[in-house]
């Protein structure tokens, strides 16, 4: 998926023939670690992107992947299931409440999301397994990866001083997102956001 | 203090056994009590733990109900539904489920979503409190509680489910640990639950609203032993958690052990009591065998006791005490022999023979007679011929006596020199004289002691008895008697005759009487005067002592004096007429009459050292006494021990006394030897002077004696002049004082001064 809107993105650049950079973001948690999963929201009204009716969230080895997914309002998402075992897929989010009862690998039920917000799913029978699928019109996002980081295309001569991201351990309210400060080091730039882990 | 050898084994024994018994209980008891108190600790710590535990996998427990309560999607998306009212009853749904009795739902942010108690009291603070296990008062009542999180499938809220801490608890603790539990609040001093029954219950919350410190009280009034814990409860108080068990039932099992060691005290008691016992038995019953007989042989009796004794050491002891029995037995038979025989003739003695008279005089039946003979004269052979010799007559005279008088009753030796024949009617068939004749006979041979012969006289005294006396003493005395009298008649032997003996006892009547003559006043003077020869005038007198006795009558002179003497009355007696003739003279001084007085004085007063003590001091009083008193002894007297009466006499004479020799003439001394003597007077008996104008022989006696004396310049007084004539022939025999009945018998005092009166006028 993430490669997907990666080469979506390149794709939109270079369509707009315009001469782009490509760039790696770092994001730190306020501990100063590396923070995976984060989104980095990117306003579509300045990087329009065509939008995409469908998308997926697929279940491997009890994981949802991607963890983190943006679609825009509309969209079906596929549930496709990659395990040998049933799965459920539900929400209680405000923006998409709903249920998948357990299914096998042989259906690839579908769920359309016409509300904004964040939506949070979980599988009520495999607690560790949750996503979050971001639905909104204005923006896209890009995830960090197991090392928090992740590349952004810029165009040339642009300058990315700050950025918006949004991480789960913030809520899941989109207003929670934060307003990061980019710094320029080793030929990266390094944002830290303000979060910690819950206390469990 | 116990004195019976058996009672004091036992208390010794049994106090012995007792002692140590108590220490041992003591100890044990000590050891126990520890034990106890380390029992009861650990029973208590131990229930401590149990309880904790139980707390903590209760907790657990809870927590896991909880975390599967929260689990369940249905109830995860009741939450999510945000329907209060469904909220509600899912939580009240869910929690009865694990029988939650409190249950709280609240935002992650803290925010009371649902509550079954009041949230404000609560205030749990789900970040800190997370898993834990937690103690919360909330509305009077203690809970434990649980707060896990509700994820769908990110944390969503908070929900605290709380269980009741109350009396079920308790129970259940009570089973598993066996010590009792209480729990109360600090703040409401309640108790919130116990598995105590009910009214210690009551007691016990009684207990703590009044006074937290009297918990011991309370614990001692219902015999517990009690542990007290303090857990954290919330900010603002506290649990106790008090942990009680039973003192009775943990001392229970120590109590049980020592009752057996009581019990085992005890019976060794009793056992060391009957071994002592048994014991004491042992060694008292032959000591009361053996003290029996001692007593046996204390009383004189000296057959064998059976004494039935093991051969131990008292059977040892038993034949020691028989051996000394023996030995006891015969030393006695021997020592009564030695005390009831005389050694030397080996013949029964004088003690012996009394027990033998009085035996044959108590039986009234019995007559018979006794023979004393005595060796005339043995005291003289003995000291002439010395002791062994004298042992050896004595001894072959036994032997004679034993072949002799083998008929006789008995045969004894009852003095030095003296000897009893007792003769038994029955035995008396024969004769008496013939028997007497034949003693006689066999004692006449001389008994021959190395080369020389000794003849000896003997002397016999018969009486017969009962009819001359039936009294041991009374028989022996007058069978003395009659020895004596035959001494005296130097004849063989003597029978008894009435009135011999009591002359006997007439002398002894004076002898005792006369003791105290003095003192009843019985002694009186009398005087016969003396004459000057040639003027017939009286010159002095001579003072003779008279006794009246009061049990005796008038007792002449001639048989008290010599018994005075005998018995050394004599010096009283004398002191008593020096006193009366001191009294006399002095009178007569003061009265103007230059009067003499003559006393006599005995053989025994002119050895006595108290004359010359008591002439000093009559001197004293009446200076002029030496020359008016005449002293007047009689040769025999002087001759008894002539130096020491010599002595005496020149002492008297140094006084001034004048000496007269008395009854001069009977005596064998002669003038040469009085001449030695401080002699100013000579005094001629009367036995020459009675007859004098008749028998021509006292009459030259007479002149020649006063010749000497007169030549020895010896004063010369005759007396016992009983007729005229015989004064005339004095008168010209130029003899110097006269004494006689002619002129006057002795006449008392009074009577004296009459005559002396009369023949003043008359001169």
């Amino acid at each position: 998926m993430k490669h997907y809107f990666v080469a979506a993105f390149l794709f939109f650049l270079s369509v707009s023939n315009v001469i782009a950079e490509t760039i790696t973001v770092e994001i730190l948690a306020a501990n100063g670690k590396p923070l995976k999963n984060a989104a980095l929201l990117i306003d579509k009204k300045m990087f329009p992107t065509e939008g995409n009716k469908e998308a997926i969230v697929d279940q491997v080895d009890k994981q949802f992947t991607p963890i983190v997914s943006a679609i825009a309002l509309g969209t079906d998402v596929v549930f496709p299931n990659s395990d040998n075992i049933r799965h459920n897929v539900y929400s209680f989010s405000e923006a998409k409440t709903f249920e998948l009862k357990l299914y096998s690998d042989k259906e690839q039920p579908s769920v359309n999301f016409e509300n904004e917000g964040i939506v949070t799913l979980g599988c009520n029978i495999h607690d560790q397994m949750v996503a979050y699928i971001l639905v909104s019109d204005n923006y896209d996002i890009a995830v960090t990866n197991e090392q928090g980081l992740t590349e952004l295309n810029l165009t040339e001569g642009e300058k990315l001083e700050a950025i918006t991201v949004w991480h789960h351990w913030m809520g899941d309210k989109l207003s929670q997102a934060e307003n990061v400060v980019l710094t320029k080091k080793a030929g990266k730039l390094t944002g830290q956001v303000q979060v910690s882990p819950p206390e469990q | 203090m116990i004195t019976k050898f058996r009672t004091r084994l036992t208390v010794i024994l049994a106090g012995l056994v007792a002692g140590a018994l108590l220490v041992a209980l003591a100890a044990v008891w000590v050891a126990t009590e520890n034990q106890l108190a380390r029992a009861i600790e650990r029973e208590l710590g131990v229930s401590e733990r149990v309880f904790r535990e139980l707390l903590d996998s209760r907790s657990v427990q809870l927590l896991q109900a909880a975390e599967v309560l929260t689990d369940d999607f249905g109830f995860k998306r009741a939450v999510s539904s945000k329907d209060r009212e469904t909220i509600i009853s899912a939580l009240v749904n869910h929690g009865e489920r694990i029988e939650a009795e409190l249950m709280v739902l609240q935002t992650p942010d803290g925010t009371e979503i649902a509550s079954s108690h009041a949230f404000e009291q609560l205030r749990i603070n789900p970040r800190t409190a997370g898993l834990n296990r937690e103690l919360a008062v909330v509305e009077g009542k203690l809970f434990q509680l649980v707060t896990v999180p509700v994820n769908a499938p990110n944390l969503i809220a908070w929900a605290t489910l709380g269980f009741e801490v109350d009396s079920g608890l308790a129970q259940e603790l009570k089973s598993l640990a066996n010590a009792d539990i209480s729990l109360w609040l600090e703040n409401s001093k309640q108790v919130v639950a116990s598995s105590l029954q009910h009214e210690q219950v009551s007691s016990l919350s009684e207990v703590l609203k009044n006074d937290v410190k009297a918990l011991d009280n309370w614990l001692s009034k219902y015999d517990l032993a009690g542990n007290e814990i303090i857990l954290d409860a919330g900010s603002n108080d506290a649990v106790h958690v008090v942990l009680t068990t039973s003192l009775d039932a943990a001392t229970a099992e120590f109590t049980r052990l020592r009752w057996q060691i009581i019990i085992i005290a005890v019976a060794a008691l009793i056992v060391a009591v009957l071994l002592a016992a048994i014991i004491g038995r042992g060694v008292s019953r032959p000591l009361q065998q053996l003290s029996g007989a001692a007593r046996k042989l204390q009383q004189g009796d000296y057959s064998k006791s059976e004494l039935s004794l093991n051969d131990d050491e008292f059977g040892n002891l038993a034949n020691a005490f028989g051996s000394m029995r023996k030995a006891i037995s015969e030393r006695e038979k021997r020592i009564s022999y030695q005390a009831s025989h005389d050694q030397l003739t080996d013949l029964p003695n004088r003690r012996f023979f009394r027990e033998q008279l009085q035996h044959l005089l108590n039986d009234a039946s019995e007559a018979g007679a006794l023979l004393l003979l005595n060796i005339h004269q043995f005291r003289v052979l003995n000291d002439s011929v010395g002791q062994e010799i004298g042992d050896d007559i004595l001894r072959q005279l036994s032997t004679r006596l034993q072949q002799c008088c083998s008929s006789s009753a008995s045969l004894a030796r009852v003095g030095g020199d003296e000897f009893a024949i007792l003769y038994s009617n029955e035995k008396l068939k024969i004769n008496l004289d013939d028997k007497i004749e034949k003693l006689k006979a066999s004692l006449t041979p001389p008994f021959k002691v190395g080369d020389s012969d000794y003849k000896l006289a003997f002397n016999v005294g018969v009486v017969n008895f009962p009819e001359q006396g039936s009294d041991v003493d009374l028989l022996i005395r007058r069978a003395q008697v009659r020895v004596q009298q035959a001494k005296r008649q130097q004849s063989f032997y003597v029978e008894y005759e009435k009135g011999l003996d009591e002359q006997h006892m007439r002398r002894l009547q004076i002898i005792e009487s006369l003791k105290n003559a003095v003192e009843d006043e019985e002694l009186k003077l009398v005087l016969q005067p003396k004459m000057n020869c040639q003027t017939g005038l009286v010159v002095g007198a001579e003072a003779l002592l008279r006794w009246q006795s009061e049990k005796l009558g008038f007792v002449g002179p001639d048989e008290f004096i010599p018994l005075a003497e005998q018995s050394g009355a004599i010096t009283e007696l004398t002191e008593w007429v020096c006193r009366q003739a001191f009294r006399l003279l002095y009178q007569w001084h003061q009265q103007g009459r230059a009067l003499k007085l003559s006393i006599n004085l005995s053989a025994v007063d002119l050895l006595s050292d108290a004359l010359p003590l008591l002439f000093e001091t009559l001197i004293k009083d009446f200076p002029e006494l030496p020359r008016l008193l005449v002293l007047e002894v009689t040769e025999s007297a002087v001759m008894k021990d002539p130096e020491k009466a010599t002595a005496r006499l020149e002492t008297l004479q140094r006084f001034g006394f004048s000496i007269s020799i008395d009854d001069y003439g009977t005596g064998h001394s002669s003038l040469a030897q009085l001449r030695r003597l401080p002699v100013k007077e000579l005094k001629i008996d009367r036995a020459f002077v009675q007859h004098l104008s008749e028998d021509s022989m006292d009459k030259s006696i007479v002149r020649s004696t006063i010749q000497l004396a007169h030549e020895l310049d010896l004063h010369v007084v005759a007396e016992g002049v009983e007729d005229e004539a015989s004064w005339k022939l004095l008168k010209t025999l130029k003899c110097d004082e006269l004494q006689g009945y002619f002129f006057s018998k002795p006449l008392p005092v009074s009577d004296f001064i009459d005559y002396l009166n009369d023949h003043d006028v008359n001169g």
